[in-house]
């Protein structure tokens, strides 16, 4: 989870040198290295290896199925709409916690993070006795796709909110006194002055959302109802798989999910750095 | 094995027919993972192969409840249970013992005495190998004794002596028409033919899963 405002000051990139001031020379590099390939990479590349043990065409097969097509849309379209709703309301939160005083803001603050705290499957149960059959607020709508967005929501709002967080605590205020001074109303100073410096953070955070909620499996798994082609997402897919002994198509629908959640981060990466660069340069 | 449904029967069910009427939902685990659901669909199976003479009528009716009628495929019995009792589905195939059970937990659902129905056996096999041996034969024994078999009554199970059987009559009616796995050919047939990697119904499943 990154808290630190990304790409802000990049690294001066005169030469590629390993040891510079502060570096921990040829081993600690090393171990970092190795320390990731058995954490990281290994399993990956195992993972990658099995999904392919019935060759080429069957993990074609296993991917392009009815039903894992099914899956990829349900696990696009719900996890894009908690990427989007949390983005806004994500931002708006951290806006309040940064910008607004209010008693029991501390508290606001530190609630923030109980969604990382807390046991997905608990946060599962939790919104299946609040929406589900014998609901205590009258709202019924288990194994419906809005709950399963909500189940993501939940799980996704710090995302967006602690990486917007830092930025706006860094942003320099008198910029926008100066804005205002000029007779810039508060819109136009929110759309040209705050929103270019907090958009690499908004995207970077809800990409990291997105990229959460496509993997996300305990917060749905009770209040989701694992409706194929309806609230199946793509990891109760790959449990089903599984319970049926068919652990090598699981492992080809893991490896698209794992493709996927790559491409956002690399996307975002890019995109983060394209929006920094512009940001240096307007400067 | 029973129907379960909604309390009141807002479907009307009654038979295996209503269960393919349009629209109606039901609620049965994957047997690719739940040994209860070869139970489930040995059930309809039977009844409507004629006891498995019709094999093709059989397998047609299954084929056509679990593609056309089965939203989702939980991986075991009880998984199936809390999903018919989180509101998915309008009936549950489910044992009967379950079905009591979840009745006199107050949810609000009661059970369909179908007339052609298959009857689910418990079996309870001694470990020959156990240390406590002399304690697991006498827990055995006493499974068939009188009082035994009123525990086995009291929570849901049908008794196989008759005259406790008689005793819970009320709870536990006859259907007219009661298969048994002897009747199909056994389980090693079954499995075979039916549920094995190329069986009929296993392949049914394989089709819907994909």
């Amino acid at each position: 989870m990154a808290t630190e405002p990304k790409n802000r000051h990049p690294a001066p990139t005169t030469g590629r040198k390993f040891r510079g001031p502060g570096s921990v020379g040829p081993l600690g590099l090393g171990v970092a290295v190795l320390w990731l390939s058995v954490i990281v990479l290994l399993p990956l590349a195992a993972l990658t290896v099995t999904s392919f043990d019935a060759g080429l065409g069957g993990f074609w097969d296993a991917v392009t199925s009815p039903r894992a097509l099914a899956t990829f849309k349900v696990t696009l379209e719900v996890s894009a709409a908690a990427a989007v709703i949390n983005l806004v309301f994500g931002t708006l939160i951290a806006w309040v916690l940064v910008r607004d005083e209010f008693p029991g803001k501390r508290f606001v603050n530190a609630i923030i993070d109980l969604p990382f705290a807390l046991p997905t499957i608990v946060a599962s149960l939790v919104l299946l006795s609040l929406y589900g059959p014998g609901s205590p607020i009258g709202l019924v709508f288990n194994a419906t796709k809005p709950a399963v967005v909500v189940a993501l929501l939940f799980v996704t709002l710090p995302f967006v909110v602690r990486a917007v967080q830092p930025v706006l605590i860094e942003l320099d205020r008198e910029v926008e006194e100066a804005a205002a001074s000029l007779g810039a109303n508060n819109w136009t100073i929110f759309r040209s002055i705050v929103l270019p410096v907090l958009l690499p953070a908004i995207l970077s955070g809800a990409g990291l959302a997105f990229a959460r909620a496509i993997g996300e499996f305990g917060s749905v798994v009770l209040i989701g109802g694992n409706i194929p082609g309806e609230t199946q997402i793509a990891s109760q897919y790959i449990r089903e798989l599984i319970e049926y002994d068919q652990a090598t198509e699981a492992a080809a629908i893991s490896v698209v999910l794992l493709a996927l959640a790559f491409v956002v981060l690399f996307v975002l990466r890019i995109v983060g750095n394209r929006l920094a660069r512009r940001e240096e340069q307007i400067r | 094995m029973t129907l379960v449904v909604r309390e009141g029967n807002p479907k009307n069910i009654q038979t295996w027919d209503d269960l393919l009427e349009p629209g109606i939902e039901v609620i049965s685990p994957s047997p690719l993972s739940s040994g209860s659901a070869k139970w489930n669909l040995l059930a309809p199976y039977a009844a409507k192969s004629n006891g498995g003479q019709d094999r093709a009528a059989g397998l047609a009716y299954v084929e056509e409840l679990v593609s056309e009628h089965f939203p989702v495929q939980p991986e075991s019995g009880r998984a199936a249970t809390e999903a018919f009792l989180q509101g998915q589905g309008d009936v549950l195939l489910s044992y009967e013992n379950e079905a009591l059970l979840i009745e006199e937990m107050g949810q609000n659902v009661e059970h369909v005495d179908l007339a052609d129905t298959f009857r689910i056996d418990n079996p309870v096999a001694v470990v020959n190998t156990s240390s406590q041996l002399d304690k697991a034969n006498e827990l055995n024994d006493y499974l068939y004794t009188e009082q035994g078999q009123r525990v086995w009554a009291d929570s849901g199970f049908r008794p196989v002596d008759p005259a406790i059987a008689a005793e819970y009559s009320d709870i536990f009616h006859t259907p007219e028409n009661l298969y048994t796995i002897d009747d199909l050919g056994g389980w090693t047939t079954i499995d075979d033919e039916l549920f094995g990697e190329n069986g009929a119904i296993t392949v049914i499943y394989e089709e819907s899963t994909r």
